[in-house]
């Protein structure tokens, strides 16, 4: 068994090569959360106290958190472990860019969603940390970091020397978790102690995310020759999907993928924010009259 | 706003969940599997922009009269006489440097499009006697490039067959293939030379490429090749 999966001239098979550090990673995740959930709750409402009237409030139901930590840790393996690691790190750049996709684009928000706000009170504190994760958590400060760290990690010269050995691959996976955290802080951090991106401002600030995976994309499209000398010298998973074929599939799974990823989560946002708003309508009419008919009762 | 106190045991157990994670990580590099590198760099570079290494003296053609996959005689020498020729060993069962081998060389094809360069002879040896018939290295080529030429050895006896091939890898100084144990659906690997011939329009091959040569690479060194140039 090895630790990390790498590239390897080595001919494709489907006998299941598992490796040793995503298990320990999946496994330290669920960890946390077993040991979290075994401290009990009651520290919670504490927590909560501190945080004040500056705290932004948590959004979505325990069972929603719940459901979305376990769809997270399972998108973490599949991104980690054989077969999805193993196809990305050395035969299928497409393979690598539905590992970049989930990762960024589904396993980091997932995770951050179903964070309970004591566990990042726990992890970050209410001191230097608190201010790292603020400043972390402004879109000036997101936004090249996740753009800038995304297209780079995508460089050909990048690339094709990282995956070459474990360290390397293990490396760039760690620049993609960091960048998918990066990109979702602004409106997903959940630190009560941040104040997130919620209703017009957060889907303003993702459709301008939306952006980041066309400019890798772009280059994987229109160049006439392989751009990753890894994928174009690896043997052939699939026949007839050459290495050109699988660049451009790569490139439509980066923007097409990506962008279908992002414009969910806008459009959940913004369905979530109109019933706010014709919720707080309602309640303005609602009260209004109660003022008027009690106004009117009042000599 | 004054920061509230947060117990010193809960971090360093947060702490200490990171730090286990990593030395086991550590521990796991160390002791485990490294991985494997690509062999694609196991090759020894060529000196300048060329991507194939500088023969001197050049190697000639194997003077020999192969099989092609209609079953007619193939005398390289005669065939190929002042065109840009690519030679290369390899077998039809091969799971990994010959598909990609002479698929990266079709695509180059492609990409020069027309012009010098645009439309090399690409010879495909087999050197596995048993399963390269030709009928087998028709449909293989076929699927990749219908203009590739596959050969097989000419001679009435298996020996002769692998004695020639032998021969003929002798002329370009590559070893001979081996082949190797059959598992119990009774296929093998066989070892061969990975090494692309190219022979220019003067009937020797000045350049020596590797098998991890990119389409990008053949596409700069096939003209150039063609019109004579190879310094």
């Amino acid at each position: 068994m090895s630790w990390w999966c790498s590239s390897s001239l080595k001919t494709w098979t489907w006998t299941p090569r598992p490796y040793l550090g995503s298990i320990l990673i999946v496994l330290s995740v669920v960890a946390l959360a077993g040991w979290w959930l075994l401290r009990g709750r009651h520290q919670d409402e504490l927590v909560q106290a501190r945080a004040g009237s500056q705290a932004t409030a948590a959004t979505g139901s325990s069972t929603g958190r719940s459901f979305a930590f376990v769809l997270g840790v399972v998108g973490l393996w599949a991104c980690l472990d054989w077969p999805l690691a193993t196809l990305g790190a050395g035969y299928l750049a497409t393979a690598q860019m539905i590992r970049q996709i989930l990762m960024v684009m589904v396993v980091a928000p997932l995770l951050l969603f179903s964070m309970p706000a004591p566990l990042a009170v726990r992890i970050f504190g209410w001191g230097k940390r608190l201010t790292v994760l603020r400043w972390l958590a402004r879109p000036i400060v997101a936004v090249p970091a996740a753009a800038s760290i995304l297209v780079g990690v995508n460089a050909p010269a990048f690339v094709d020397y990282l995956v070459k050995t474990p360290y390397g691959a293990f490396a760039m996976d760690g620049a993609w978790v960091f960048a998918g955290f990066a990109l979702w802080m602004p409106v997903q951090c959940p630190h009560p102690g941040v104040r997130r991106l919620t209703g017009g401002a957060g889907i303003t600030y993702l459709i301008g995310q939306s952006i980041v995976p066309v400019l890798p994309g772009f280059f994987m499209t229109w160049s006439d020759f392989p751009i990753y000398r890894t994928y174009e010298l690896a043997p052939r998973v699939f026949q007839g999907f050459d290495a050109v074929t699988d660049q451009q599939t790569a490139a439509a799974v980066l923007q097409v993928g990506g962008m279908v990823l992002l414009w969910v989560q806008i459009s959940y946002r913004f369905l979530h924010w109109a019933y706010e708003q014709m919720d707080e309508d309602r309640a303005g009419r609602t009260g209004g009259k109660a003022m008027a008919e009690a106004g009117t009762a009042t000599p | 706003m004054t920061a509230a106190p947060t117990p010193p045991w809960s971090r360093r157990r947060v702490l200490g969940f990171g730090a286990a994670g990593a030395a086991a990580l550590a521990l796991g590099a160390c002791s485990l599997d490294r991985g494997s590198s690509p062999d694609t760099d196991a090759e020894p570079e060529p000196k300048g922009d060329w991507s194939g290494t500088l023969l001197d003296p050049p190697f000639p053609k194997p003077d020999f009269t192969f099989t092609d996959v209609d079953g007619k005689p193939y005398p390289i020498v005669e065939k190929t006489k002042g065109k840009l020729t690519i030679l290369f060993y390899g077998y039809t069962n091969c799971p990994d440097v010959c598909p990609i081998t002479l698929n990266t060389l079709a695509r180059a094809k492609d990409g020069i499009g027309s012009g010098p360069g645009s439309n090399p002879l690409v010879l495909f040896v087999g050197v596995d006697v048993d399963r390269d018939t030709p009928e087998v290295l028709k449909t293989y080529l076929n699927a990749i490039d219908p203009e590739f030429v596959g050969l097989t050895p000419t001679g009435k006896t298996k020996a002769e067959k692998e004695a020639m091939i032998v021969d003929s890898l002798a002329v370009i100084k590559q070893a001979a293939p081996e082949i190797g144990e059959p598992d119990e659906d009774g296929n093998y690997i066989v070892g061969h030379p990975s090494a692309v011939t190219v022979y220019t329009a003067d009937d020797v091959a000045h350049r020596l490429y590797p098998s991890n040569v990119r389409q990008s690479q053949w596409v700069k060194d096939l003209p150039r090749l063609d019109k004579g140039t190879y310094t």
